[in-house]
């Protein structure tokens, strides 16, 4: 008999309470916004439903609107979670080592990382405004431009200006897992490529990757499911403008949900966003189990 | 680069290039400025703030702004003394309530050998990658019904539902690090489960306590998501608030930032205390 095992009834015990929270506060919404997903809900005077089946998808897949909103994530979350993998990775390298600065400025790291992302938006677009903006000045300044630009209020500019802030705030998480993994990986596989002459490039091509890829795989799943839902930088910096140029899957939903009180359509829209998150996050998880198997 | 300076660090590049210095400093500027700026700013009259070319330290150095902000949180224009007492209230809650039910089920995932515990962990995960949004929605209607719209359990109830996945993986991580001897010891002088539980496993467990509880509370604290839709004016807290500063002709930048930098304090002061756990926090103890 193991001693150290709770027996089934203490341990379905434990569990139970949690459970039971989670059940009603996240499986029964879940659930009821499937049924939603169904209905048609209009608001006159009082919340009336009507089963339509499928028609909220087929509207949602067939409106451009939309469809901009999956194009516009599906671009963030790519760039985002690659600049962020690259940077990372690279100064995850080069902070790694042991000195009191780099020790300091993990710690700094940790700053952008933890704050709020509404606080960050804000801070960014007061750098971002036109002409007394501080990127404005400094780009005038130095003579690289020789008029202001409108970072946020431009199509072309106003996505890659919100990515810089996410790469901003989420390359830090990058780097202090990258950091762990790298201090946790073994000494002997790097003496014997040394002493097969390798060095540099070749080390970290052909030793650290290849070991760190468990790792490499949990950050790209972390990430891609953060970036994927993108709404806080989006509502503080741009609203969704201009012209829909920065309106992610989550912002369209919200406001489709509360401002357009269309909840059959957002609960569709909503299912569809985890339908992909999932098929991402399954996709890379039974990576990582056939990695390890 | 010499075989010398490789053994030194053979994983990263070698320690003193200059190549290695020189994208360090380029990308601490990155990360630093724009903290440095909003500082500085917070600390600047209304119109210094907008001056051309910007002044990189304040000619007058001024808490004014700090003041002002607060006080104009009372006209329902950004954050008062009121939100900040609704997020602290909220937090407080949403931790005890969700670390208090996780930690049990975690510990029981840990240690138990239960029948289905895989699929069920499994399930918990799926819980966690569902976006907030999707749940959102009808929790927004329950809500409604139940007539708990801008109140504090209906923001405590999502906040515990949305965090409990997270929490009960990150601490099964943090249980399953700890060393069985200890616990058959405790069994072996008469402990029960639930002694073992609260005299052994909890002192030794708390530091993944405290991280889950901290990052439990940096998430809450943060969000708009959720707090826009269950919250209105009664229980708004300081993230809402901060969103609402904003108009787009006049925004006061100096008070602006001077409110970031109240609101994003108690955030920093706590995510330094679990530094050394931060990693195993937030991969959910994936990563140690």
């Amino acid at each position: 008999m193991k001693l150290s095992r709770p027996t089934a009834a203490i341990g379905f015990l434990m569990i139970a309470p949690a459970a039971v929270v989670m059940l009603g506060t996240l499986g029964y919404p879940i659930v009821n916004s499937f049924i939603m997903s169904f209905q048609q809900i209009s608001q006159a005077g009082y919340w009336k439903t009507q089963f339509i089946g499928v028609t909220n998808y087929l509207h949602l897949l067939g409106e451009p609107r939309f469809q901009n909103a999956l194009r516009v994530t599906a671009i963030y979350t790519v760039v985002a979670v690659g600049c962020e993998m690259v940077l990372g990775f690279a100064v995850a390298l080069a902070v790694f080592a042991e000195t009191r600065w780099s020790r300091l400025m993990r710690s700094l790291y940790i700053v952008p990382m933890v704050m709020a992302p509404v606080a960050a938006g804000l801070l960014w677009r007061y750098m971002y405004q036109p002409t007394f903006g501080v990127i404005d000045q400094a780009l005038m300044g130095t003579g690289i431009l020789s008029k202001p630009v409108i970072f946020l209020g431009v199509v072309g500019s106003a996505l890659p200006s919100l990515l810089v802030v996410e790469i901003w705030q989420a390359t830090p998480f990058v780097i202090i897992v990258f950091v762990a993994g790298l201090s946790a990986l073994p000494q002997e596989p790097y003496d014997a490529a040394l002493v097969d002459g390798a060095s540099g490039w070749k080390l970290i091509r052909y030793v650290t990757l290849p070991m760190l890829r468990p790792i490499i795989l949990i950050i790209v799943i972390i990430r891609s499911m953060d970036a994927f839902r993108a709404f806080d930088l989006v509502y503080v910096m741009t609203r969704g403008g201009p012209a829909s140029s920065t309106e992610t899957a989550t912002y369209y939903t919200w406001i489709s949900a509360f401002r357009e009180f269309d909840l059959g359509k957002s609960s569709a829209a909503a299912y569809i966003i985890t339908l992909v998150v999932l098929l991402m996050s399954i996709a890379l998880i039974s990576s990582i189990r056939s990695e390890q198997q | 680069m010499s075989q010398k300076t490789q053994n030194r660090s053979p994983r990263g590049l070698a320690s003193n290039s200059v190549l290695r210095w020189v994208f360090l400093g380029i990308f601490t500027f990155f990360v630093a400025f724009p903290l440095y700026w909003m500082i500085m700013n917070s600390f600047k009259t209304g119109t210094e703030a907008f001056a051309t070319p910007p002044t990189f330290l304040p000619m007058q150095p001024t808490v004014l702004s700090y003041v002002t902000s607060l006080a104009m949180g009372q006209h329902s224009y950004g954050v008062s003394f009121r939100n900040f007492v609704n997020s602290i209230v909220v937090c407080i809650c949403t931790v005890v309530i969700c670390i208090g039910l996780s930690a049990p089920a975690a510990y029981s995932f840990s240690r138990a050998r239960l029948k289905g515990s895989s699929l069920m962990l499994l399930f918990v995960l799926l819980l966690r990658m569902v976006p907030p949004i999707v749940i959102v929605v009808p929790l927004y209607s329950i809500m409604r019904t139940l007539g708990l719209i801008d109140t504090y359990p209906a923001l405590i109830i999502a906040f515990v539902a949305l965090n409990m996945p997270f929490a009960i993986w990150l601490l099964k991580g943090f249980y399953d690090g700890i060393p069985r001897d200890l616990v058959e010891a405790g069994m072996l002088d008469g402990c029960t489960h639930f002694g073992v539980f609260f005299r052994i496993f909890f002192p030794l467990s708390l530091p993944g306590l405290t991280t889950g509880a901290i990052l439990v509370a940096i998430g809450t604290w943060n969000d708009i998501l959720v707090s826009m839709v269950m919250a209105r004016e009664k229980v708004k807290p300081v993230s809402v608030g901060l969103g609402l500063l904003d108009t787009q002709f006049d925004t006061l930048w100096a008070q602006v930032m001077a409110t970031s930098v109240l609101a994003i304090l108690p955030v920093i002061f706590f995510a330094f205390l679990v530094q050394k756990n931060l990693v195993r926090g937030l991969t959910m103890g994936a990563v140690r």
